[in-house]
């Protein structure tokens, strides 16, 4: 072929190229969740094929890097497309900055009304009744949970199916095996690096402490609020829980480098048998059924004092949802993803053996349920997640004073002292517990007189239900 | 001489400016800059334990460092440079490896490596029966300091010991000739040719392992995550979790961050100036 013709064909076909991208949509999806990014993925490749328009490309982080990128991309004004919110820029402050838009418009009319009523919950998925976030999974989400390597159990002579329930039975069990294992094995291990995940296996511990009396919850991180009195930071209960740490430390049950190893690497040295137990968060289950397919395992529930229920408070909503930048000009095609996720990617949440979804109907559906440990999973976290108070759904002024408590933090952070006092014990616990108890009343102090300096009807009588029991959901 | 003017501003002046900007405002990073809080910020770093401890952390690293650093770089550029050595090249280079390579990397490599559970060091120190049962090194605060500050003054300990290599070379061999001639043993050479003439060079050195071991954030992060607790954590990485992370659960907090930032780069910038001027009368002396 003469050269001109060559290249006269090169340039149609470069222009041709270049039209059919400005004809499709391109979307950019910010996720940290990386238990959902390969469900997501599979979905949205589905999309792309019933959806020939529309482009998504996903963008992961790790979870302990993304207050940073959103924090970058939110002063650079480089908001993608669609990002998952987080807690460090609640989804009501989102909103009065003008970052993220109303979804309410794109939506197919009815949508809303398939979900959980709780889903759409004010100042988290929803701000002044309209919808500005569309959530990953249901609300009615777990924490952390004992997994426990039958093998492990079955080596060291205790019965695989048989893990402790109570705090003596768990310290004799992990004692057995790390004797049995003679420097090679031990009781426990978990990655105590986290401050966030150090403080929720220490503050989860503590609900079933003899005089317990608040639970703490992801929507109110580094708090354990106490809804009977209103305190939003309650220590009781806090110290036996380091003492149960303390005591399998002291008889060398816990793995020597949990204080210096990831989440992931505690895992994966579990699972190659270094330890009976592991303590991690229900999002590690799917990885193990996925990488570890042979490995012989269980999952139970954290152990309590007394074998009660270990404690997670939730509320309506989500944490994880996904809001869309107000400068992104595809709002439309990020509903129209939405809407083809929650039918078609909801599903995989339960068949992969991640979470359940906001949908009732879906999560009644037995086919889906592929995996035994899931649904272990999904009964416990029936017994030991519960639906907190909520002063916003008294009051709903109340969502000023929760926007400014978002910003107000105590000035030594509880997980990582933890981890400090577990590594030195030169560290006065009760004072570091005083202290920081009384930092964060008064932070709620403080966001309530801001809140009503700015003209909102609050006072701390909202925050306050005499009735409240900590084991029955409140809604 | 304008594009470099220009460069200069957008890349160096406009950001320490803005640092001291930031520093008086309460800001998370986003939204507008209107909560004005005056000198607050500086009041509460200096009210705030968590600051002290970092600062005191960082100089302590910083000692640990130099300290080891200095004499032992020394003491290798001098054994590299004796003619007598076979291979000094191949030398060189092996101590010049760890200073090509990605910190980040170096930082979790030793994680393993300094680990409790079967860990290269403690498998080693069992092994030659100095030991009798795995040193918890990055678990407990005082152990994982020595770690860090020993595998930091491996890192660099090339760079330095080509620092020295080249002052030692730029040494007058006339000197080292008459000294032989009047017959001084090699520590008298040393105490007297050598260590006065390399004053200069050792300030210069000095001042860059200063500067190393006060932007090891990579290794640091890596290695400690600046635990156990905050035993690890120093000023740049106290720095980077109130600007960047949502510590503690709650919001960043950039205008307090720069505020820290501010702090402790005054005081980097004292040392310097001290130590800048003591090059300069130092290489005063010399001539």
């Amino acid at each position: 072929m003469p050269r001109p013709r060559l290249a006269l064909l090169l340039l149609a076909a470069l222009a041709f190229g270049a039209h059919a991208l400005a004809q499709t949509t391109q979307l950019t999806m910010w996720v940290r969740t990386p238990e959902t990014v390969d469900l997501l993925g599979t979905s949205i490749e589905r999309f792309h094929e019933a959806n020939p328009d529309v482009r998504v490309r996903i963008v992961t982080f790790a979870a302990d890097a993304y207050p940073g990128a959103l924090q970058a991309a939110i002063s650079g004004g480089d908001l993608p497309d669609m990002f998952q919110v987080h807690n460090s820029v609640p989804v009501p402050r989102l909103v009065s900055l003008g970052l993220i838009q109303s979804l309410e418009p794109h939506f197919s009319e009815g949508f809303r009304d398939r979900f959980d009523p709780a889903t759409w919950w004010e100042g988290s998925t929803t701000v002044g009744g309209e919808i500005y976030a569309w959530p990953d999974r249901s609300f009615r989400r777990a924490s952390l949970f004992l997994y426990y390597n039958r093998d492990v159990m079955r080596a060291a002579g205790l019965d695989p199916d048989a893990p402790p329930v109570t705090w003596d039975a768990f310290v004799d069990q992990a004692n057995t095996v790390t004797e049995a294992g003679n420097g090679r094995v031990y009781g426990l291990h978990l990655g105590f690096t986290s401050g966030w995940f150090n403080e929720r296996v220490i503050l989860q511990l503590a609900t079933t402490a003899a005089d317990a009396h608040g639970v703490p919850a992801e929507h109110l991180p580094g708090r354990m609020v106490n809804w009977t009195t209103g305190e939003l930071f309650d220590p009781s209960g806090i110290q036996e829980a380091i003492g149960f740490f303390a005591e399998l430390m002291s008889s060398d049950a816990v793995h020597p480098d949990f204080l210096n190893t990831g989440r992931s690497q505690a895992t994966a040295q579990w699972a190659a048998g270094q330890a009976a137990f592991l303590f991690d968060g229900s999002w590690r289950l799917q990885e193990l059924l996925r990488t570890e397919p042979d490995l012989d395992f269980g999952i139970a529930m954290l152990p309590s004092r007394d074998g009660g229920p270990v404690l997670w408070g939730v509320e309506g909503g989500s944490q994880n949802a996904f809001a869309v930048a107000t400068r992104s000009p595809n709002a439309a095609a990020a509903a129209r993803l939405f809407e083809w996720l929650s039918d078609d990617y909801y599903p995989l949440l339960i068949e992969g053996a991640v979470d359940l979804t906001p949908i009732p109907e879906l999560n009644a559906r037995d086919e889906l349920y592929t995996s035994d440990a899931f649904r272990e999973l999904v009964r416990l976290t029936e017994l030991g997640t519960v639906v907190l108070p909520s002063p916003v759904m008294e009051n709903a002024d109340q969502l000023e004073t929760v926007v400014r408590l978002a910003g107000k933090t105590a000035s030594r952070p509880f997980g990582e002292s933890m981890q400090g006092f577990l590594a030195d014990g030169a560290f006065d616990v009760s004072g570091f517990l005083a202290s920081y108890g009384g930092q964060q009343n008064a932070f709620l102090a403080e966001a309530l007189a801001e809140a009503s300096a700015d003209g909102a009807g609050v006072d701390e009588s909202d925050w306050v239900f005499p009735g409240w029991e900590p084991t029955v959901n409140h809604y | 001489m304008v594009p470099q003017l220009i460069l200069v501003t957008a890349f160096t002046l406009y950001p320490i400016v803005m640092t001291h900007v930031y520093s008086l405002f309460e800001w998370p990073g986003f939204g507008p800059l209107d909560r004005f809080v005056g000198l607050r910020n500086y009041t509460r770093i200096l009210a705030d334990e968590l600051f002290w401890n970092a600062f005191q952390k960082s100089f302590i690293f910083m000692a640990g460092t130099v300290a080891l650093q200095l004499p032992l770089a020394l003491l290798i550029a001098i054994l590299l440079n004796s003619e007598r050595l076979y291979g000094r090249n191949v030398y060189r280079t092996l101590f010049f490896i760890p200073v090509v390579t990605t910190s980040a990397v170096i930082g979790i490599v030793m994680r393993s490596i300094f680990a409790s559970h079967d860990g290269l060091v403690n498998n080693g120190l069992q092994l030659l029966g100095l030991i009798d049962r795995p040193i918890r090194w990055l678990a407990q605060g005082d152990t994982a300091m020595i770690a860090l500050i020993l595998v930091a003054s491996w890192k660099w300990l090339g760079i330095k010991m080509i620092m020295w290599l080249a002052g030692l070379q730029s040494l007058p061999v006339e000197l080292y000739d008459a000294a032989k001639v009047d017959g001084a043993s090699f520590w008298q050479t040393f105490r007297h040719i050598t260590v006065p003439l390399l004053v200069p060079v050792g300030v210069v050195v000095l001042l860059f392992s200063m500067v190393d071991a006060l932007t090891a954030f990579d290794l640091i992060f890596t290695m400690t995550e600046g635990g156990p607790g905050f035993a690890t954590e120093f000023m740049e990485l106290y720095i980077y979790r109130y600007a960047f992370t949502s510590f503690a659960g709650g919001l960043p907090q950039l205008g307090y961050a720069s505020a820290a930032g501010v702090f402790f780069g005054v005081t980097v910038f004292l040392i310097s100036l001290v130590l800048s001027l003591l090059a300069r009368r130092a290489s005063q002396v010399r001539r």
